[in-house]
């Protein structure tokens, strides 16, 4: 029984509050035209709304995990630098220039790029 | 960014031509600096000195660095014809690349442009209680004079109908009690009207004229479509004004 | 339970002004985009226009909410609540004086880290739910650019933490007592602006969103109170971010002691407020100057030209203390 507690609580609970005033004092009446997708005037065709997308969106997502994993393995270090001193600071470095390496392979390779076609 | 490309290439053309005339290289300079402050409509920046003005590159166009020095150093086949050139031999050094795009001078530039513009008045006119001005040969809002002694000046000779590009004028006439050539209906529909004013200048009495009234929205479409009582009303109620604008432009008419 | 009520007044009393802020965000916003722009910006509803936003609010409420046809109900009005709720939460670890903050959490920084990315399933959501393949691939664009900035955001306030020791924003705060820590982190300062203005899709970031062009972007669909909602979500994230960089580079409440305080005021919290202010103006200031980035050229310049100096400057304050005998 915490403050954070009862403002985590708090919060959603405006938010509820603010959709709920929307549910009482707007109408709602749904036709077929309001519903339908919005496409400068064309009809959706069924069907093409879950389409394949590219694959570069899926590799800047793994790329994204793994350096962010790294980052967060930064984090313990950032906070005991001072009791780690220059023993562990080494440690971090090597640590740290292993995955440079495959960054520097990967930049390399070229593996962003949007305007291939395959 | 690129905003700075055609200046500097007016600007090169003028030093190069004034090296082939023979203009004294303190005229070129000036010439350079009049185009450069002509096409430039803000205060320059405290900060930028003339001194950038008087080193120019000459027509490299990936370039929108002016003000640094250019690198000398290229030394290569220079005035053997034929030979290749070095494209990057007159450009910025690296480092003046390197600092540019370091120290984001551009981007400086023009943060330092656009936070003047803030400190500057609006040029906004509130509307419903500041108007802009209106020149008297405004086409606005239909009228129908009349003469001084209480005629009213149309007869009936259906000039403004026919010339109407929009035939938004619709007339029909028959002798008065009085035996004088009248209108018995004389509509202007006022949604089909192109506010031409090709109607008063055909009138050969100055009947029907353009006043200066376009606030004359109303909200339903009936309301539009304009008869004779309407403009005759239009007529009495801006003579003052019609006579005014017409005596200020009847030598242009 | 009495206790219960205390707690919640001291929630609502940090969460009514920043209600407040974000409303007010909303209108300074086209004020300012439009003194730059040599006019003014809306002034009939209040004084100066300053009741704007409420007028806005009032007409997006009594709206109708349209949900597309076969979109996934849930998640449709899932994603701009966990926006907002995100945005709003971030506002517990802020501190507005000496240790007064919602909870002074002693981790705070990683609190402020995890809401940003969990941020971010706010927009996936938006985008799949709406069932149009442009409102998706707006949203696959948009998640994309969010999360290649979400690293140098991280490593940016992970480099602070280097020169500070700890996670918590008083101790951040306090440690910036000598010197703020913009004087030495200049660069980093920059880096960490510009992972906060793809962070929350601001110019020159922005083609997700693209007012004037596409629509809307992921969030085309979604119509009254969903918008609404995704709209404070997005200023809310603008004045908190202010704030933290303000906390983080700027020093928070600190300033010269001129004279001591002795009643019940508290001013710290309206020097943060002012450098606050400070960083809201830049980024009103940065939309009116600067065009749009594409969006391949967002990811490309994230991950070839700023992630690579981020790294460096990983290795390099470090590397400074321990060359300088700080870390010995």
């Amino acid at each position: 029984m915490n403050t954070l507690l009862i403002y985590f609580l708090f919060i959603p609970l405006l938010v509820l509050i603010l959709l709920a005033l929307n549910l009482l004092l707007a109408t709602h009446n749904p036709d077929a035209e309001k519903v339908s997708g919005y496409e400068s005037g064309f009809s959706p065709i069924f069907g093409q709304t879950r389409i394949p997308f590219n694959v570069q969106f899926y590799v800047i997502a793994i790329l994204f995990l793994i350096f962010d994993l790294e980052i967060f393995y930064l984090v313990p270090f950032t906070v005991s630098i001072y009791s780690i001193s220059s023993y562990g600071f080494s440690i971090f470095v090597i640590f740290f220039v292993i995955l440079t390496i495959g960054f520097i392979y990967e930049l390399g390779n070229n593996v962003i790029n949007f305007s291939t076609r395959e | 960014m690129r905003g700075f490309l055609p200046r500097s290439a007016q600007s090169a053309r003028i030093i190069s031509t004034s090296m082939n005339a023979n203009i004294s290289s303190a005229r070129a300079i000036r010439i350079v600096w009049r185009t450069y402050a002509s096409t430039t409509n803000t205060t320059k920046p405290a900060f930028e000195t003339p001194h950038s003005q008087t080193h120019q590159v000459p027509h490299l166009p990936e370039t929108h660095i002016k003000s640094f020095g250019t690198s000398k150093v290229m030394a290569g086949p220079q005035d053997v014809p034929g030979a290749a050139v070095n494209p990057y031999k007159d450009g910025p050094s690296a480092l003046d690349k390197a600092m540019t795009s370091f120290l984001f001078t551009e981007l400086i530039r023009g943060l330092w442009i656009v936070l003047e513009q803030f400190f500057r008045p609006p040029y906004t006119i509130m509307y419903p209680f500041e108007k802009g001005p209106l020149s008297p040969r405004f086409r606005g809002e239909h009228a129908l004079r009349r003469y001084p002694n209480g005629e009213e000046r149309c007869i009936a000779c259906k000039l403004c109908e026919a010339i109407c590009p929009a035939q938004a004028i619709t007339i029909e006439s028959e002798a008065r009690q009085d035996g004088s050539r009248r209108t018995t209906r004389y509509d202007i529909d006022m949604t089909k009207c192109i506010y031409c004013g090709f109607c008063q200048e055909a009138c050969p009495v100055d009947a029907i004229v353009e006043t200066q009234n376009q606030e004359f929205s109303t909200e339903t479409r009936e309301e539009l479509l304009y008869n004779k009582e309407k403009l005759l009303a239009n007529g009495d109620r801006a003579e003052a004004e019609i006579a005014a604008n017409l005596h200020s432009e009847h030598v242009y008419r | 339970m009495l206790q219960a009520l205390y707690l919640l007044l001291e929630g609502v009393t940090v969460i009514v002004p920043v209600l407040l802020a974000v409303a007010f965000m909303t209108i300074i916003e086209r004020k300012v985009l439009a003194a730059t722009q040599r006019r003014v910006g809306p002034n009939t509803v209040g004084y100066y226009g300053i009741l704007q936003p409420f007028s806005d609010a009032l007409k997006l409420i009594i709206k109708e909410t349209v949900i597309p046809a076969q979109a996934n109900k849930v998640l449709f009005y899932l994603a701009p609540v966990l926006a907002i709720i995100v945005s709003l939460l971030g506002w517990a670890v802020v501190p507005f004086g000496t240790g007064l903050a919602l909870s002074d959490f002693s981790l705070g920084v990683i609190y402020t880290l995890t809401l940003s990315s969990f941020g971010i399933y706010g927009v996936l959501f938006a985008g799949w739910s709406a069932n149009s393949k442009y409102a998706f691939l707006g949203s696959l664009r948009a998640t994309a650019a969010l999360i290649s900035y979400e690293l140098i955001l991280s490593s940016a306030v992970i480099i602070i933490i280097v020169l500070t020791g700890s996670f918590n924003y008083t101790q951040i705060i306090e440690s910036q007592i000598p010197v703020w820590f913009i004087v030495p982190l200049a660069p980093i300062f920059i880096l960490f602006f510009i992972a906060i203005l793809a962070e929350t899709s601001r110019v020159p970031f922005d083609l997700q969103e693209a007012e004037s062009e596409l629509v809307a972007g992921f969030f085309t669909e979604h119509s009254s109170i969903i918008f609404v909602l995704f709209f404070l979500a997005e200023y809310s994230s603008i004045v908190l971010f202010s704030t933290l960089t303000s906390i983080l580079f700027l020093g928070g409440y600190n300033c010269p002691m001129i004279f001591i305080n002795d009643t019940y005021l508290n001013l710290e919290s309206v020097i943060l407020g002012l450098k606050t202010c400070i960083f809201c103006f830049m980024f009103v200031w940065f939309r009116s100057t600067f065009p749009r980035i594409r969006t391949d050229q967002i990811i490309k310049f994230c991950w070839v030209s700023l992630l690579p100096m981020v790294m460096a400057f990983i290795i390099l304050v470090p590397c400074l203390l321990v060359s300088f005998d700080w870390i010995v």
